[in-house]
């Protein structure tokens, strides 16, 4: 059973893990699919895996139910163990790395209620430092900050190179969101965002792309999924938004490349009317106006069927677009038919910038929207992994 | 083939009888796949008496009646039934048979309390997957069973539900005692290199642990006080793995029983003696001995040393029963049992039952290596030349063979590795070939580098290579070739899918995702979901649980527990003689989906001929999803749009032109284009028009389309219209302005830190000096734009109200606030980003040049002194290095120490006293370098 499939920063390799205790690699690139090594070394189901950054090479960090971390490395085409952290007393869920900036830096969120921040602090030396009882019960995902953060930049005092400040957000048993913040070395508690009434079983801080808003997506056990924002520059007023409750679990939240699209992905879902529904990817796309708030709620959802048929369902909301809809039936080679619904509805304008803009953003966005969803073809690779 | 097999999965048990029988004699039971032997320990020469068995099972388990009433009876167990033996004057045969498992029987043991009552474990759904089952020794209701890594505790009155389950190890356990006096206290020997002994009534925690190096095949408490025996799954074969332990010292076994030859495979305690202080310990192992060790008051007295308590005296006894030991050896009643031998011996092959070496000394000799080496591995035949130091490795693996020469050297096996080479006829690819022959060479030197033998090692590595070579080659999971290897059961890639979940202490760990999707790259949604044929066994209406213990409900009934257990049957085959067959569906998390999976096979089965040859995958797709058309950004756009900074016009056109291409009939460019043609181009005095920037289609407009743009996320746009209008505005070579302006941020305080230096000569100097140096004095107004920071400086820095004005006029015409040159920044990094995941590492430099860059913030100056000879950095006179004097004084040539002065352009100097000397009437150089020391510093 796979527990997580993540591809690298340039998308030519992707690396997935499995409840059969291995890591595998597959090179991804021109649509072709070669297992690039099947690293084994964990003694239990691996749950999570995460790329660093190009950087600093080819590195791969996994996490596991044995308790261990292990951070494996290509040199010379070949893949080894390059450090394996065993400081945690219960199932490691969790595993992100940090921006670049930051250096070659990995959270990690165990079970035993610990995050443990692991540094490499440069020719195999590797500096820990553990958070003890960050979430009572056990923390279950952890999620960096981008390190481009608009706002603490301004404020520098002049003639200084910005100082980035570390953060990170995580999720926990104690239904709690946390945001962490390094200060003189040391991990403190900077913010405890409530509002799940269950395990917070996913987070995820969303990339920016420059915009003086911080974003986090945290979803849970209770089928919530929540939007926090904060638009003060000492990151002091967080904001939540529902954007959707779904009446199972949601485990994983993914945010796009620029931030605006975010994928939910949990367990059986009966929002959906279909018989033969498996499993449930869901797409929203938002947008933000001048006051930072999320105007509509969720504009994809994708489901894939794993049945005879495979059906992919888009239903698209979309915020300034004229009522379309587009159906595209494409073929894919192994009896599945990828059957694609869009349906886009229109939504009443809730805010007004200036009526100048708004009718240029009007003729631009609606057009090139439609154009986006004309080219919403499928082109899927499938891979098996056994 | 079936001999053959048995051969291969030996299943040896050994039960001693507790009570002598009628004849006062004590029987030791050694079953054997189609016998059982007893062997009266009174008469260990006498032949074995043989009982016949028809059954083609195995024997799984023995154990004699502890009640002396009925000591005359023993139970078997094969496969699913269990059979009740009445032993009478040397004949045995069954009065009873017990059946009611549906799989095969794992464990049994005696009440000690009621003779007539006999408990039973089986891997069947009456209790999901026992492999061990104990009565406890003090509790007569109570029962102990292990599952995997946990151990369930069980009331005999109250069998619907365990008492308490005990998370007791992550890997399988094997082996399980209660202790004999405490009725709350318990060992369990596992796999993951452990003991742990536990109360069960906290069964979070165990009370203590023995960490071994090796998996711990059977730990039980000795029946004298608090010790303990061991034996280890020694990872080479003639390692000491019998060993005995103090429960109160766990850090260095008591004593380690020496004397078999290979892998102890059983022990039982002999009932003592009346009279006898002594006890006696019976075991078995693979060489085909069965050996009675005698534990004497004195080796039981270290067990029961309390050294906690009673420090000195512990350790006077310790040190005196050191040098005393040797004489008081345990010695082993060597019995080699001619018994099994006529079966062992064609397991064992070359190795005769009476082989016996000086047991303490490892073969030194390769003959010596040659006779004792086992290497009864199927399909594998080692032919062995001592005379010529070769052997000659054959295998046969399907339609592949190998056949490997091995030599070697005359130091062997003194850190001299054996060469390998392949012969023909090997069928095995050369890409193979080369892997193999590195692996060995590696396995080789690891061995030899510790003068060991590496001859078995090496070859069961080849095998295991070839193993996982066939595996790869025919693709399916089904592989015929199953190696017994109980000697080395860490040899690597055996997939190990035990499932351990479910158990207590899972409660806090989520239950794990089955499914997910994750943006990578920029335009990629990589998702999956479960198998198709996975589905979930509860009714979709119930929610999915929430923890990982959970799973534990759905593991009985639910699930074959076979299939869990594969692992751990299969690569310790020899020990738990289950001949169980080995599923090999990997089945882990499952459970929980369990239910339908067989309903599914079967009706696709039945549904057509595409299906029914088509392996069942048990992992479900991953699916790459190309996305990129949902994101604002543009992969084309990103090739296609240019930044010309000599020709915004022509940048303006040509990138509308390329938007267009796309279908983008974006209006940016044009507006852009106008707002940057020349006729709008601001003056350069502030006195004239007011500039474009004022405008409300100026500076307003672009803030306007910026937050559009940022209200889409598309950075793309964002960041190629803040790297457009970056120039607009300025006339000067912005990047030659920037450098005047830098430095002349800096006031001019360096040379001061240089004049003062008190260290005594800085030859090179560590910091940013340059900028103090290479200081224009005159200040050059920042023109154009740059950070903030400067237009802060700027403010502050000029009085003059004209040049303030000045200022005011540069910023005002600028179509880019100025104020927020930090967030275009943040645009332009997030773009080059994007750029770099695409690979256009030209568009990202071309995008990056137009980042503004904050002074490098100045770090200070540091003086460190280095050795004008080496390089190396010094500290005092002397340079560790080369052993020079550091630093010279360009007068008198002595070392510096103290006060000194320096040029800082060609670094010679000296004494304080002698340069000022010098230079009151000289502007050259002492060394007569030709440097102008005066004029060239500010010395």
């Amino acid at each position: 059973m796979i527990h997580d499939a993540q591809m690298d920063y340039y998308g030519t390799r992707l690396a997935t893990c499995s409840s059969d205790r291995s890591v595998k690699i597959f090179d991804v690139k021109n649509g072709g699919q070669i297992l690039v090594a099947d690293l084994r070394g964990h003694e239990g189901p691996v749950w999570q895996v995460a790329w660093a950054h190009p950087m600093y090479g080819n590195i791969l960090a996994s996490c596991s139910y044995d308790r261990k971390v292990i951070i494996w490395k290509e040199e010379n085409g070949t893949w080894d163990k390059m450090y394996e952290y065993t400081g945690h007393d219960s199932s490691v869920n969790s595993v992100c790395w940090g921006p670049y900036d930051f250096g070659l830096i990995l959270a990690c969120g165990s079970s035993d209620g610990a995050i443990s921040l692991v540094t490499c602090s440069g020719d195999q030396q590797w500096d820990i430092k553990k958070i003890s009882n960050a979430h009572t019960i056990g923390c279950n995902a952890v999620s960096w900050a981008p390190s481009v953060v608009p706002g603490s930049l301004i404020d520098q005092p002049s003639g200084q190179k910005p100082n980035f400040i570390k953060r990170f957000v995580s999720g926990g048993c104690d239904n709690l969101v946390k945001l962490w913040k390094e200060e003189d070395g040391q991990w403190k508690e900077d913010q405890k965002l409530e509002a799940h009434s269950d395990w917070v079983r996913d987070v995820g801080w969303a990339p920016s792309i420059g915009l003086p808003t911080s974003t986090i997506a945290s979803c849970s056990q209770d089928g919530r999924v929540f939007i926090w924002t904060c638009d003060d520059l000492s990151g002091n007023t967080w904001t939540a938004k529902l954007l959707h409750k779904f009446n199972d679990v949601v485990w994983h939240v993914s945010w796009s490349v620029t931030g605006n699209i975010l994928a939910v992905s949990g367990g059986d879902n009966k929002v959906s009317t279909h018989t033969h529904t498996r499993t449930h990817i869901h797409i929203h796309t938002h947008y933000t106006h001048t006051h930072g708030q999320y105007t509509h709620t969720h504009a994809y959802t994708l489901h894939a069927h794993t049945h005879t048929y495979t059906h992919t369902h888009i239903h698209a909301y979309t915020l300034h677009a004229h009522t379309r809809s587009v159906h595209t039936y494409t073929r894919t080679h192994i009896h599945t038919y990828i059957h694609t619904y869009i349906h886009a509805h229109t939504h009443t304008r809730t805010h007004k910038v200036s009526t100048h803009i708004h009718t240029r953003t009007h003729a631009v966005s609606g057009d090139s929207f439609t154009r986006q969803l004309n080219k919403l073809d499928p082109q899927q690779r499938i891979i098996y992994t056994t | 083939s079936q001999h053959h097999c048995s051969s291969a999965s030996v299943n040896v048990t050994l039960c001693l009888s507790q009570h002598h029988c009628s004849s006062a004699s004590v029987n030791v039971t050694v079953a054997l796949r189609r016998f059982l032997y007893v062997v009266n320990l009174e008469t260990p020469s006498e032949a074995p008496r043989k009982i016949g068995r028809p059954s083609k099972w195995d024997v799984g388990t023995v154990q004699w009646n502890p009640h002396r009433a009925e000591s005359h009876v023993f139970a078997a167990s094969s496969n699913q039934r269990v059979d009740l033996y009445t032993w009478r004057d040397g004949c045995g045969e069954v009065h009873a048979s017990l059946q009611g498992h549906t799989r095969v029987i794992s464990d049994l043991d005696w009440s000690w309390f009621e003779p007539e009552y006999l408990v039973t474990s089986s891997v069947d759904t009456y209790i999901s997957g026992a492999s061990q089952v104990k009565w406890n020794k003090r509790n007569q209701y109570l029962l102990a069973s292990s599952h995997d890594g946990d151990v369930r505790i069980w009331d005999k009155r109250k069998p619907n539900t365990a008492v308490e389950y005990v998370a007791a190890h992550l890997s399988k356990i094997h082996g399980l005692d209660w202790h004999p006096d405490n009725e709350y206290i318990l060992a369990t020997s596992s796999q993951d290199n452990s003991v742990r002994f536990w109360d069960y009534r906290q069964p979070r925690k165990y009370l203590n642990i023995l960490s071994c190096q090796v998996p711990v095949w059977k730990a039980r408490y000795t029946p004298f006080s608090n010790g303990l025996v061991t034996v280890m799954v020694p990872q080479l074969r003639r390692e000491n793995s019998l060993l005995l332990w103090s429960a109160l010292d766990l850090n260095s076994p008591v004593h380690a029983f020496v004397g078999h030859d290979d892998v102890v495979l059983e022990f039982q305690w002999r009932p003592q003696k009346e009279a006898s202080k002594e006890y006696q310990m019976v075991t078995l192992s693979r060489d085909q001995t069965l050996r009675i060790w005698r534990l004497d008051p004195q080796l039981q007295k270290l067990c029961a040393n309390d050294l906690v308590e009673d420090p000195i005296e512990g350790i006077s006894l310790t040190t005196e029963s050191e040098k005393s030991l040797p004489s008081q050896d345990p010695e082993p009643t060597i019995h080699s049992c001619g018994l099994p031998a006529e079966h062992l011996q064609d397991q064992a092959g070359a190795l005769t039952s009476g082989g016996r070496h000086d047991s303490s000394a490892l073969p030194q000799t390769l003959q010596q290596e040659f006779s004792l080496v086992n290497l009864q591995i199927r399909n594998v035949n080692v032919e062995m030349d001592a005379v010529n130091r070769s052997c000659v490795v054959s295998a046969v693996f399907g339609t592949n063979q190998v056949h490997l020469v091995v030599k070697f050297p005359s130091h062997y096996p003194n850190n001299a590795a054996p060469s390998f080479q392949f012969i023909s006829p090997t069928t095995i690819p050369t890409a193979m070939r080369t892997k193999i022959q590195k692996i060995l060479t590696d396995t080789s030197l690891q061995k030899v580098k510790r003068n060991q033998n590496c001859l078995e090692p090496c070859v069961r590595q080849l095998v295991s290579c070839l193993e996982s070579y066939m595996t790869q080659e025919d693709g399916s999971a089904a592989n015929p070739y199953v190696l017994s290897n109980p000697v080395t059961p860490a040899l690597p890639a055996f997939p190990r899918v035990t499932n351990t979940y479910g158990s207590y202490q899972d409660a806090n760990i989520p239950f794990p995702r089955t499914s997910g999707a994750r943006f990578c790259g920029t335009g990629c949604l990589v998702y999956f979901t479960r198998p198709i044929t996975m589905h979930r066994s509860v009714p979709p209406t119930e929610p999915t649980p929430r923890s990982l213990s959970a799973l534990s409900a759905y593991h009985s009934g639910v699930l074959t527990p076979m299939k869990m257990r594969s692992e751990s049957q299969s690569s310790l085959r020899l020990y738990s003689g289950s001949p169980t067959h080995t599923d090999k569906d990997h089945v882990s998390i499952s459970s929980f989906y369990y239910k339908e999976r067989k309903s599914r096979r079967f009706k696709t089965k039945r549904e057509g001929a595409d299906y029914g040859n088509r392996p069942v995958k048990l992992a479900g797709k991953i699916i790459i999803q190309e996305i990129s058309c949902l994101l604002p950004v543009h992969k084309a756009l990103g090739e296609t749009y240019i930044l010309n900074v000599n020709d915004i016009q022509d940048t303006c056109q040509k990138n509308a032109a390329a938007a267009l291409v796309v279908g983008r009939r974006d209006v940016v460019w044009a507006l852009a284009s106008a707002a940057t043609s020349l006729e709008l181009s601001p003056d350069s005095d502030p006195d004239a028009d007011a500039p474009w920037a004022r405008h409300p289609f100026g500076r307003h407009l672009l803030e306007t389309l910026l937050d559009h743009y940022s209200l889409m996320s598309d950075v793309q746009t964002l960041a190629m219209l803040c790297s457009v209008f970056r120039n607009q505005g300025c006339s000067q070579d912005y990047f030659s302005l920037y450098g005047q302006q830098r430095s002349s941020l800096f006031p001019p305080h360096h040379s001061r830190y240089v004049s003062q230096s008190l260290y005594p000569q800085p030859i090179c100097v560590k910091g940013d000096l340059s900028i103090s140096l290479g200081r224009d004095p005159e200040h050059v107004p920042p023109l154009g734009e740059s950070s903030p920071d400067d237009y802060r400086y700027a403010n502050q820095m000029y009085t003059d109200p004209r040049e303030r004005e000045r200022e005011q006029h540069d910023m005002n015409k600028r179509l880019l606030d100025p104020a927020n040159t930090m967030q275009f920044d943040d645009f332009k990094k997030c773009y080059g980003e994007i750029l770099h995941r695409w690979g256009l590492k030209d568009k990202r430099a071309e995008v990056l040049k137009f980042t503004s860059c904050p002074p490098e913030p100045h770090k200070g100056i540091e003086f460190g002194v280095y050795c004008c000879h080496c390089r190396s950095q010094v500290r005092g006179t002397q340079c560790a290095v080369c052993k020079r004097f550091t630093f010279q004084c360009a007068i008198c040539h002595v070392a510096v120490r103290g006060s000194s002065n320096f040029c800082l352009s060609c670094g010679h100097g000296g004494h304080t006293s002698h340069m000022m000397e010098w230079f009151r009437t000289q502007d050259e150089c002492p060394t007569g370098c030709g440097c102008h020391c005066l004029l060239q510093s500010t010395f």
